[in-house]
């Protein structure tokens, strides 16, 4: 009897328990026609998504599409060094791929630093930081205006998630909250 | 000698003043690859890329980019509907450009909504939003996931603009410190 319960229990746990699937990119976009270079942080979720992009590394890298979650990698440095609008902007992205040892070793740890003619303008956290709490989720340099920003938020604002299906049904995701 | 001193002086004062130079626009991409669409709020700035937007709104519209400036007066209604993984995804943007009569009527008034499969999943402001203070940025919809993200920034956190002309030599770093 214990026999069969056992693996009944074991069956019934599992049925309803599923992976979610999702990773994040570091996006890397020169506009030259908008005299802008973007940076951003995005989030792709679902299997079908990850895995595309899992099986496609290189052919997004070769876009400025950068994987922040590969685990058994240790660091990338991508430099990319745009002229524009007799400016030179040189932008450095460091991904230190998850370590999975704590403190945050689930996540990855990303910093971007931008030199805008030759000099250090930005030297930030880029995506989320375990250490600082806040996720930087874009990086816009303005050539032509001289201008950067940059976006961000910390753990608790600014960001909501909305499941239609599985959690949330019937109800109208609406912002601002009520 | 009254009237060379006052031309002088209004020469010098316009010599050093400058107009901010910038527009927004939505930009809509569906990416049936990662089985995503999203739906931004975007800035440009200086006078190139500004004038290069605005000779060329339905270029860029064809492409996804809508302006949300750039004239006054009168709305625009843009329907998109993509079949992803087995869904009907429909977003409907609307853009009500800046009018002019105060109370934020030099900003644009934009709405986005999406139906998931026929059904409503989300009415939200798209962009900054003069009566509600918060600027909503980017809305994600990962259809295979059936889920919505949606971005939002109050008016106060969330965005800092460096000015490099302006910075003297200082970093711009976060969390907010100087690092010169």
């Amino acid at each position: 009897m214990r026999r069969t319960i056992l693996p009944l229990l074991f069956l019934a746990s599992f049925s309803y328990s599923s992976a979610e699937a999702y990773t994040y990119l570091i996006r890397y976009e020169a506009e030259p026609e908008f005299s802008r270079i973007v940076i951003s942080w995005d989030e792709l979720r679902g299997a079908l998504g990850v895995d595309h992009m899992r099986d496609n590394l290189d052919t997004y890298e070769a876009k400025g599409v950068y994987d922040t979650h590969l685990f058994a990698k240790k660091t990338k440095t991508i430099t990319k060094v745009e002229n524009m609008d007799g400016h030179e902007v040189k932008t450095v992205i460091k991904i230190q791929y998850p370590q999975a040892t704590g403190f945050g070793g689930a996540g990855s740890w990303n910093y971007v630093k931008v030199y805008f003619d030759g000099a250090l303008a930005v030297d930030v956290p880029f995506g989320y930081n375990h250490y600082t709490s806040i996720t930087v989720s874009k990086v816009i340099v303005y050539v032509d205006d001289e201008m950067i920003t940059a976006t961000w938020r910390d753990t608790y604002s600014t960001q909501e998630y909305h499941f239609p299906s599985s959690h949330d049904e019937g109800e109208v995701f609406r912002l601002p909250q009520r | 000698m009254r009237c060379l001193l006052l031309t002088l002086l209004c020469i010098l004062t316009a010599q050093s003043a400058s107009a901010d130079y910038y527009t927004h626009f939505i930009r809509y991409k569906a990416e049936p690859d990662f089985s995503r669409i999203v739906i931004s709020w975007e800035e440009l700035r200086g006078e190139r890329g500004v004038d290069h937007m605005h000779a060329n709104p339905e270029l860029y519209a064809t492409q996804g980019d809508y302006l949300t400036r750039g004239q006054y007066g009168g709305s625009k209604e843009i329907t998109q509907v993509e079949k992803m993984d087995g869904h009907e995804v429909k977003t409907v943007i609307t853009i009500r450009y800046p009018r002019g009569h105060g109370r934020g009527g030099a900003c644009s008034w934009n709405d986005i909504k999406v139906f998931f499969d026929g059904e409503l999943q989300l009415d939200s402001p798209m962009g900054y939003n003069h009566r509600h203070s918060m600027t909503v940025s980017k809305v994600t919809i990962h259809v295979q996931d059936e889920s919505i993200k949606a971005n939002s920034r109050d008016f106060i956190t969330g965005e800092h603009y460096h000015f490099i002309k302006h910075s003297k030599g200082k970093v711009l770093s976060l969390p907010k410190k100087n690092t010169k």
